[in-house]
């Protein structure tokens, strides 16, 4: 099994390398671009309309509002959920697309012992992105301008990660039906685009996998970790994991 | 007789295609069983049923006494297989692949792996996209051979050589059978092959077994005898067990035997005949009497 991890980050070394350059980069851009706003907030505010000048004016008051709303729902969110199935798409229909998978198969190893491999060195991948990424972030701002809040920021990005994991392990599935990696990848991200539908209204926005994976509560009303929206995700991230096991055994490639 | 692998009405569809009906044999310990078929006979099926890697329709295969659908991965961990094609990661080297591989085998033996690939006269540090086919033939029988396997599967594995790298596999491959007393399956469609290194003979066709036996004992018994009698032949003579076909020849009869040849012969002999004789049958004639693929329409 750890073979089989090691040859999937072999594989992907140059994806760790890139996302995690690319993701730190935005993460410290992200965080610095406080300090300049404040710095420059009113000449900003006197190019907006009234109604957003306000909006932004608000977004200035909390450095840790902020960056969150900057970080969170926004770049970490929408790279991550790319990266993942950037890792994920390939991972199984990649195999059957070149070959190799019989190859695979062949050895003592169960179709689900293959998908917890694939899964780990994924799942490890995408983890360390998100966290060494939102480390920078916080490393940079805290440097940059005082007053951010560690903990929320972990907290969101805990749910973040947890919710990419999810979206990684979905890949996976359309990854376990095909033996296309661009197909794969193509069709999981038009699942997410409609299921992803959903927040587009108050009233079913807890429906989409996103508006959980943002970890607004932490930021709303008491500011209580959302407990249940790590636990949906995780469990989501469970089932496809199951699923894309159970194909690839049904798949008798 | 121990048994390596026992198949036992093994059926298998592909869709509405029947691949594989009613298979049954037995392929002995210690024998090296060589199991032929033209393109599309069902090979590949059966061999990847006997591995665990598909499910059968019906029937059962048990493999050195082991289920091959309740227990694939103890199964593979004592078998030693060559696929058709080995898609191997392009980019690993030799040394890096084997251990990766070793990794899933409790008894790899890592000098009995080096050993070999100086046999082979692999390079450790060579990557896989850099060999031929050939080379990477070779290397799949290192990897096959290397956890030192009680039965050791192949799946057409002279199929693309040539004739100088086919003879090398061949012969190396014999060599290590004697060597380590392993059971060998294999696949092929390559007559000579089986004649160079088979004890045992299957023969499929359309997904039917037609025939199986000891080389030897096939080869001495399913011959062709042709008789010209004096008169009418004796009405029970030419419906003898082991008499698999009666053909008219002019005012001679051609008579394919595929058993007790030698009292089918002696009976000929009694009864009174102008001209007796055997006609020559080699491996291909008897794969094509069996296949029913005879140019003359002898089927």
């Amino acid at each position: 099994m750890l073979k089989l991890i090691g040859k999937e980050l072999r594989e992907q070394r140059w994806t760790i390398v890139i996302g995690v350059a690319l993701f730190s980069a935005v993460g410290i851009l992200t965080a610095l671009s406080y300090g300049m706003l404040i710095r420059h907030g009113e000449n900003v505010a006197q190019f907006l309309p009234p109604g957003l000048a306000e909006q932004f004016a608000i977004l200035l008051e909390d450095y840790t509002y902020y960056v969150w709303s900057q970080w969170h729902p926004k770049n970490l969110l929408q790279m991550g959920v790319i990266l993942a199935l950037i890792l994920s798409a390939p991972a199984i229909a990649g195999e059957v697309n070149r070959g190799t998978i019989k190859y695979l198969n062949s050895l003592p190893i169960s179709p689900g012992a293959i998908i917890l491999g694939k899964a780990a060195a994924g799942s490890a991948v995408l983890t360390a992105t998100v966290w060494i990424s939102t480390m920078a972030l916080l490393i940079a701002g805290s440097a940059a301008y005082p007053g951010l809040n560690w903990a929320r920021l972990l907290a969101a990005t805990a749910l973040t990660n947890v919710g990419l994991l999810a979206v990684y392990a979905l890949g996976l599935v359309f990854s376990a039906l095909g033996s296309d990696p661009v197909k794969a990848g193509v069709l999981a991200a038009a699942v997410l685009l409609v299921w992803s539908a959903a927040g587009l209204h108050a009233g079913t926005a807890f429906l989409s996998p996103f508006w959980h994976m943002k970890g607004a509560g932490l930021f709303a009303g008491e500011g209580s970790f959302p407990w249940g929206s790590l636990l949906l995700l995780a469990a989501l991230a469970a089932a496809a994991f199951l699923a894309a096991g159970r194909i690839l055994a049904r798949r008798q490639l | 007789m121990e048994k390596a692998i026992e198949i036992r009405g093994v059926e298998k569809r592909f869709g509405q295609r029947l691949v594989l009906r009613d298979v049954s044999f037995a392929v002995p310990r210690g024998s090296v069983f060589g199991f032929v078929g033209p393109n599309g006979a069902g090979k590949t099926t059966a061999i990847r049923i006997i591995l665990g890697l598909l499910r059968p329709d019906s029937g059962s295969v048990s493999v050195l006494g082991l289920d091959s659908q309740q227990q694939p991965i103890a199964l593979r961990r004592l078998v030693g297989y060559v696929a058709e094609e080995s898609n191997f990661y392009p980019w690993m080297r030799i040394d890096e692949l084997m251990g990766f591989h070793a990794s899933f085998y409790p008894r790899w033996d890592e000098a009995r792996a080096r050993e070999l690939l100086e046999t082979f006269n692999l390079h450790p540090r060579t990557r896989v996209r850099e060999l031929s086919k050939g080379m990477r033939t070779q290397l799949v029988l290192t990897l096959a051979l290397a956890h030192r396997p009680e039965l050791l599967v192949l799946d057409e594995p002279t199929s693309g050589l040539d004739p100088v790298w086919r003879r090398r596999f061949l012969q190396a491959l014999a060599r290590e059978a004697t060597a380590s007393g392993a059971t060998v399956f294999f696949s092929t469609h390559i007559l000579s092959d089986v004649e160079r290194i088979a004890d045992w003979i299957a023969i499929i066709h359309q997904g039917s077994l037609r025939v199986v036996r000891p080389l030897d004992d096939l080869k001495y018994n399913q011959r062709v005898i042709r008789v010209v009698f004096q008169g009418s032949p004796p009405a029970d003579l030419l419906a003898a067990p082991g008499i698999k076909a009666v053909e008219r020849d002019g005012q001679g009869y051609l008579i394919t035997v595929e058993d007790n040849f030698d009292a089918i012969y002696q009976s000929l002999q009694k009864a009174p005949h102008f001209v007796l004789e055997q006609v020559e049958q080699d491996l291909e004639n008897i794969f094509l009497d069996y296949t029913g693929e005879k140019g003359d329409g002898n089927a």
